[in-house]
């Protein structure tokens, strides 16, 4: 494969036709806040969602951070995010149904066409569909219910549990981190509320499909899952959003707490169209012998900031990340991920993967720490980087702040191109050379892909020869 | 008289990720000052002694205190226009890439150098000379509370082959800051090796921004131990702006006490089919700590980049502290780059085997450490090892027996 053979026909233009979910539905919002953000929004957004006063304080807090915290010196460019030209809150025609007949006709619409449906048939336990901001869809399997599991938006959540959400709410990831979570804090509206009781197993995944609908429109989702002693959940979340010409923005916060025994995977393939930044903070606590998993895919947005944390807070737990990052054209993905060991005997494993074309920039930027006095830290981390053309680019920023003796700590980066002896093989035995590009990425990708559900899987192929193509002559 | 007088630029603020670790008031730059010696003894400064000829070494230049003392050169080597002496002595092609150098100091902290510059050493070698021993410019400072600020500027012609060491010491006890820095020029095709020993005091604070360009099918082996210095921070970029240029780097640095230690290596591969290739060892104890950065950066210009780094960090007792931060930063994709990272203790099956043989603990906590720098040692200049090794063994003793240091 020379370089003059890769034609660059891939523009963000002909990319937005080609953008198999980039359709968009007209606008149908019933509450939509001014553009920008004051105090007056927020508490416009809290009334609207009839919260308790707690909340509320509680918002007004982190508005008040969001305003004195910088935005971050490092990473990404984010000059083209505006606060002022976003609308902080939209709600939806709708309120929260429970059977799928009963959403309205439009909203629908756009579901079928992400097979949403079937999805949940074959696969899914319940769906928490966020359409804008709130939760229109919403249904969990009956004997889930019966064991005592809660999925739910975080928004019934602060009615139903306060408990529980003033228990671990903002506990993980306090309105002080940064710019973005205290601006999440100040204006967070639908996500996800996961509760797994004692000794719960949840067999099936549960997933959440959120859609960003509204021009100029930032997401911003919170989702808090709590998994009790000895319980086990899977979640998955997708999101894809209709293409739009302006930027919009995307500031999430998950938080997790896997309790002492406790095993969270949490799954998500991020599509967003290539016009929006993605500034997403994610962190889970691990208890004793607890384990949590993240499985990372980030396949759009303009730029993608996200570094899922985790912090091994007892002893024995276990924290793992894995992550596949595709930098096309324009587009920006600084990912990474955060491990802290904070307690004996507790390992981590990070495996991250990226591909970058057409000038696109990936990046990987990691922290791994361990505290002195720890015994027996295991830690290992590999990041692989492929490149599709000369104008692609990569880098890698790992930090590995060890202070204790008892540490094994490994880390092991890599940058490549498609193999030529690779691709003379395949095509020697009769494969053209976009289907052997083609395996060979898949290949490179595979380790990620074997972790995700089949419909995930099929899904993340699908996206990633979508990306390719035109990349090979 | 070489200091320059550019205008100053911005300090190194709180930012900037490569000072991020290490407190830039610890060098107490706004407090110590130069010194000349030539003011402090009267307008006569004594003519350097000539030193004896050694069979080690192809010539030599003894600094104490920033003055020159002594001096040696191979006769036939001076025939052959060989020159080794005073910055101030320099020829014009020197003083060009100290300009160079000094345009490409990004903040105060690397131009502070400059500004400060007080005296220097050069080594020039004319086209297709080769020295077959090592040249050897050896400081030594004794002055309390001062700022000291050598430069080294080697410029080696177009085939040339020959090798440098540079070893820096001050008695125990003496605090003062130094901040230096090495040019390397490498003209094509010429083969130079540098090795920088650097055995300060614990009290001595350590600066440093080195800088080194190699042209077509150069190579540049650079061997560095950083051993000495309460607190320092260096960084040395290598920039590989000919075709077929091959870099070969390898340090071990060690802490010890209360020791903080941040080095940085950066190396720029600007041309086609250039390599490089990495290696850095470093051991902690006590309440020490060490910081390694190494950067592999791949313009879109140099297709063909082959480049490989590698750090290792062995921690002796809990508390001491050692971070790892090996970064590529790749805009091209015809390359093969890549960079790995341990942290970790000594191996406990390694040490089970060794007690069953009968040595005991320590003994064989030390064999294998020991073990991890050989490959490192193996590579000095012969002159050197015996002494290196001792070093080593004192550096990784085990605080429980007692560090000779």
């Amino acid at each position: 494969m020379s370089n003059e053979t890769i034609p660059d026909n891939l523009t963000a233009d002909n990319f937005a036709d080609g953008y198999k979910y980039g359709f968009s539905t007209p606008e149908k919002s019933l509450v939509k806040s001014e553009k920008g953000l004051n105090e007056d929004v927020v508490r416009q957004i809290s009334a609207a969602k009839n919260e308790p006063s707690w909340m509320l304080a509680y918002r007004l807090k982190a508005l008040e951070t969001f305003y004195k915290m910088p935005m971050p010196v490092w990473g990404a460019d984010l000059s083209g995010v505006d606060f002022d030209e976003i609308y902080y809150y939209a709600k939806p025609s709708t309120e929260s149904v429970s059977s799928w007949d009963e959403v309205p006709e439009d909203i629908r619409n756009t579901y079928d066409r992400l097979g949403i449906p079937e999805a949940e048939k074959k696969f899914l336990a319940g769906v928490g569909a966020q359409y804008d901001s709130e939760m229109v869809y919403h249904n969990l399997q009956k004997n889930l219910t019966d064991q005592g599991v809660i999925f739910s938006s975080p928004e019934d959540a602060v009615i139903n549990h306060p408990d529980i959400i003033r228990k671990f709410f903002g506990t993980v990831i306090p309105h002080t981190d940064n710019k973005f979570a205290a601006l999440n804090t100040a204006v967070w509206s639908g996500g996800s509320f996961i509760y797994i009781p004692k000794g719960v197993h949840v067999d099936i995944p549960l997933q959440a499909y959120f859609r960003v609908n509204t021009k100029s429109f930032g997401q911003f989702e919170r989702t808090l899952i709590v998994v009790d002693e000895g319980a086990f959940v899977h979640y998955i979340e997708g999101c894809t959003a209709p293409v739009f010409t302006k930027d919009s923005l995307h500031t999430a916060v998950v938080e997790i707490v896997a309790l002492p025994g406790a095993r969270v995977r949490y799954s998500t393939i991020q599509n967003w169209s290539n016009n929006m930044y993605n500034l997403v903070t994610k962190r889970a606590f691990a208890y004793e012998n607890a384990t949590v998993e993240w499985v990372d895919g980030n396949i759009g947005s303009k730029v993608t900031m996200k570094y899922p944390a985790i912090f091994l807070m007892g002893k024995g737990a276990h924290g793992e990340v894995m992550s596949i990052a595709f930098a096309n054209k324009g587009q920006e993905q600084d990912t990474g991920t955060k491990i802290m060991h904070f307690a004996d005997d507790t390992s981590s494993v990070v495996t991250a993967k990226s591909i970058s074309k057409s000038g696109g920039i990936s990046s990987y930027r990691g922290i791994i720490k361990a505290n002195a006095g720890l015994r027996n830290i295991r830690s290992k981390v590999e990041c692989d980087a492929l490149l599709l053309d000369p104008s692609a680019k990569t880098n890698t920023y790992p930090v590995m702040d060890i202070q204790s003796d008892d540490v094994s700590m490994e880390h092991e980066a890599s940058v490549s191109k498609i193999s030529e002896e690779q691709l003379l093989y395949l095509m020697s035995r009769g494969i053209g050379e976009a289907e052997a590009s083609m395996m060979i990425v898949n290949g490179f990708i595979d380790p990620l892909v074997k972790q995700l559900p089949m419909e995930y899987a099929v899904e993340l192929n699908r996206l990633i020869e979508l990306e390719m193509e035109g990349s090979v002559g | 008289m070489i200091a320059t007088k550019a205008p100053a630029l911005e300090w190194p603020g709180r930012t900037n990720e490569e000072w991020h670790r290490s407190k830039l008031a610890r060098f107490a730059l706004d407090t110590r000052a130069t010194r000349p010696a030539a003011k402090a003894v009267g307008s006569r400064v004594p003519a350097p002694e000539t030193l004896q000829a050694d069979a080690q070494w192809a010539g030599q230049l003894r600094f104490v205190d920033g003055a020159l003392t002594g001096v040696v050169l191979d006769p036939a080597l001076k025939a052959a226009g060989v020159q080794l002496g005073l910055l101030t002595q320099a020829p014009a092609s020197v003083t060009k890439f100290l300009t160079i150098a000094e345009a490409l100091c990004d903040t105060q902290a690397s131009l502070h150098h400059y500004q400060n510059l007080e005296f220097g050493a050069v080594l020039v070698l004319p086209p297709k000379v080769v020295a077959d021993k090592p040249f050897l410019i050896h400081l030594t400072e004794t002055r309390k509370e001062v700022l000291s600020v050598p430069h080294f500027a080697i410029h080696a012609g177009s085939l040339s082959q020959a090798s440098l060491v540079i070893r820096s010491d001050s008695p125990a006890g003496t605090a003062f800051t130094t901040h230096t820095a090495t040019t390397v020029q490498l003209d094509d095709g010429a083969h130079f090796r540098l090795c920088d020993l650097q055995n300060h005091n614990l009290s001595a604070a350590v600066l440093d921004h080195s800088f080194a360009r190699l042209g077509r099918d150069a190579q540049l082996f650079h061997w560095q131990a950083c051993l000495g210095g309460g607190v320092v921070k260096s960084r040395f970029e290598f920039s590989l702006d000919g075709e077929g240029a091959n870099l070969k780097t390898h340090g071990l640095y060690f802490g010890t006490s209360d020791q903080h230690k941040d080095l940085r290596i950066a190396t720029t591969h600007r041309a086609p089919h250039t390599t490089s290739y990495a290696l850095y060892k470093g051991a902690v104890r006590d309440r020490s700590r060490t910081i390694f950065q190494g950067l592999i950066e791949v313009a879109p210009t140099a297709p063909g980049t082959d480049a490989y780094l590698s750090n290792k960090n062995l921690i002796l007792n809990d508390g001491a502290r050692a971070d790892s931060l090996p970064q590529l930063k790749i805009d091209t994709n015809d390359v093969k780059c890549s960079h790995g990272s341990t942290t970790g203790k000594v191996n406990e099956d390694e040490v089970f085997y060794l007690m069953a043989r009968g040595f005991s603990r320590d003994e064989a906590r030390l064999i294998i450490s020991e073990g991890l720098f050989a490959e490192l040692i193996d590579e000095a200049p012969e002159a050197l090892r015996g002494e290196l090794e001792r070093v080593v063994e004192d550096s990784l003793r085990s605080p429980a027996s007692g560090g000779a240091r």
